[in-house]
């Protein structure tokens, strides 16, 4: 086995051991980027020099026998967040030469956990998307099938864990973006509760929504990754005030009585036979771990798509707002007598990719005078049903158990229209409208292409979604299967 | 819903976009489309709905008014993102009519 191939948790050991060091983990996963990203495409930035010093410095202080879950751990960054010195294009053209002058919370967190940062990964312009092709740049290939997408908008994170270039990465998930391509490249992938962890350097798209997670090749990575990015963070005023639990520590506990909810709206006959089936095995193993297993009906999920689709353009399209290539961005040529507004017109018309454009319009019009009650208003106003929908289910049941993509990965071009691309989101914007936690888990194969589960829990309720996710990956074997790249 | 040329030529200009006519009837069909699928929210019951409901905990965070000293390297990196520079400040294009 190559280092590269390891969990967190195996490394940590072998690193504790000095039966390897830092610099040797981080030197077999540049190794292995190098060799194969000209096939994937999943990075953006390659950092070799400083993740080499990083390594260096992790290794000093491992001699001096501190002891850490992440000290010289190498992981890579998903490129819509803020790393300082090193440049955060978020995949646009807007901000391709764009350094950052500070780093995102959960960065400055790893640097003092000693994680070695190897590079940021490829992500759909700005996060719009579900597939990585909406990239500026270029679009990742998924590794179990490089004629595919890896899925998005994360997914140039998902596919670098999938194919071992890193022990661990950070998405961002607004209505999927970790989830979705953790499920088409076979790892885990996990949104925490809004407001879990901090936001602060992440580039906003949905500021109700948005959230940064990890994507691990286990659960237990996942646990670990998460308590060293989780808790109150005074750069981001929605971060909770709520205590950050032992993760690891909880994850171990059986399931046996836990109560599992299935939302018949989640298995109806637009599930293909094979997803279905796997479902069925997934359920089925739930319930031999003692799970008690009961379906219920959530009548309003079905609005989760039209809701988000509201909600997160309007968002967005404030945010981008600021992004107008005046004083650094992306700056058409300017001829002289051009007015103020020409500037504009041109800078952004010419900065942004069609997918942007698209959800900066769609906002615009629904907060715009005259269609604000109609659309903006309305969505709320179903958003607040879905919320409460869930929210009493999770007080019923302890999760929520669905699909997280209504099929595998699909073909690179495949999907030309925007609401088809819109519609796969379809299992996982609705735990993004209410701020509940949810992860996908690895749960088999149809046609050699990965699919996952989606487990939602309570808001907050971090420990009992990974719980539910642990206790399912200890009886299957889906996430030790090795895409052949 | 549907938009005519000229409701997308209006969205354009307050989404301060740019767009060629090309482009315009392009994302106008595009945009049309979405909001049609949209439109089925109309049929969800929301007079009930209380809409100032607040979907997170956190209300008023209060934080002292304190000007936080940025590091200087930082202040650098953040400087060389300027598209122009002139006596240390930053050049933007002359744009008053």
């Amino acid at each position: 086995m190559n280092l590269n191939q390891l969990t967190i948790k195996e490394a940590r050991k072998m690193l504790d051991k000095k039966t390897i060091s830092a610099v040797e983990l981080t030197k077999a996963c540049l190794v292995r980027i190098k060799a194969t990203d000209k096939k994937l495409q999943a990075l953006i930035t390659l950092c070799e020099k400083t993740a080499l010093a990083q390594a260096k410095a992790a290794d000093a202080r491992l001699a001096k026998g501190e002891k850490g879950s992440l000290l010289g751990i190498p992981y890579l960054a998903k490129d819509n967040l803020l790393t300082k010195g090193i440049k955060t294009t978020s995949a646009s053209k807007m901000l391709e030469n764009y350094v950052a002058p500070y780093n995102a919370t959960v960065i400055a967190k790893l640097n003092e956990a000693g994680a070695v940062l190897l590079g940021k990964t490829n992500l759909d312009e700005f996060a719009h998307g579900a597939s990585t092709e909406n990239s500026a740049f270029f679009t990742t290939k998924n590794p179990w099938d490089t004629t595919r997408v890896p899925g998005g908008s994360s997914g140039g994170s998902a596919a670098a864990v999938a194919a071992d270039f890193c022990l661990f990465a950070l998405g961002s998930d607004t209505g999927g973006s970790i989830r979705q391509p953790a499920s088409f490249c076979s790892v885990v992938g996990f949104k925490p509760s809004y407001g879990r962890v901090s936001r602060h350097g992440l580039m906003s798209m949905t500021s109700s929504t948005d959230v940064i997670g990890p994507i691990t090749k286990t659960v237990e990575d996942t646990a670990l990754v998460l308590e060293a990015i989780a808790g109150l963070d005074s750069y981001d005023s929605t971060t909770a005030k709520i205590k950050v639990d032992n993760y690891r520590k909880n994850i171990v506990k059986d399931i046996k009585g836990l109560k599992v909810a299935l939302p018949k709206e989640c298995f109806g006959p637009e599930l293909s036979p094979e997803v279905k089936q796997i479902m069925d095995q997934a359920i089925a193993e739930l319930k031999k771990l003692g799970a008690k297993v009961s379906e219920i009906s959530l009548p309003h999920i079905k609005y989760g798509v039209p809701v988000y689709y509201i909600v997160t353009p309007s968002e967005l399209s404030s945010n981008l707002a600021r992004l107008d290539g005046l004083r650094y961005g992306y700056r058409a040529k300017t001829t002289k007598g051009e007015s103020l507004n020409d500037v504009y017109l041109k800078n952004r018309g010419e900065g942004f990719g069609p997918e942007a454009k698209r959800r900066i319009m769609l906002g615009t019009y629904a907060l715009s005078a005259g269609y604000y009650d109609a659309y903006y208003k309305k969505a709320q106003s179903v958003r607040i049903l879905i919320s409460q929908e869930l929210n009493q289910s999770l007080e019923k049941y302890d999760v929520i158990v669905t699909p997280t993509s209504p099929h595998t990965a699909f073909k690179i071009g495949a999907q030309k229209d925007p609401l088809q691309m819109y519609l796969e989101d379809i299992f996982t914007t609705t735990p993004s409208l209410a701020g509940l936690p949810a992860v996908s888990v690895p749960a088999g194969f149809i046609e050699g292409l990965p699919i996952g589960i989606q487990i939602i829990g309570a808001k907050f309720n971090e420990s009992g979604v990974l719980q539910v996710a642990h206790n399912f990956e200890t009886v299957t074997e889906w996430h030790k299967a090795k895409a052949k790249i | 819903m549907s938009l005519d040329i000229n409701e997308i030529k209006h969205i354009a200009a307050l989404s301060k976009l740019g767009l060629s006519e090309k482009e315009l009837k392009h994302y106008g069909e595009q945009l049309s489309a979405v909001l049609s699928y949209i439109d089925q929210l109309t049929e969800v019951d929301t007079q009930k709905v209380e809409t100032s409901t607040r979907l997170g905990e956190s209300y008023n965070v209060w934080a002292q008014d304190k000007p936080v000293v940025w590091e200087e390297d930082g202040r650098e990196i953040a400087l060389d993102q300027a598209l122009g520079i002139k006596d240390g400040q930053v050049k933007v294009p002359r744009v008053l009519e």
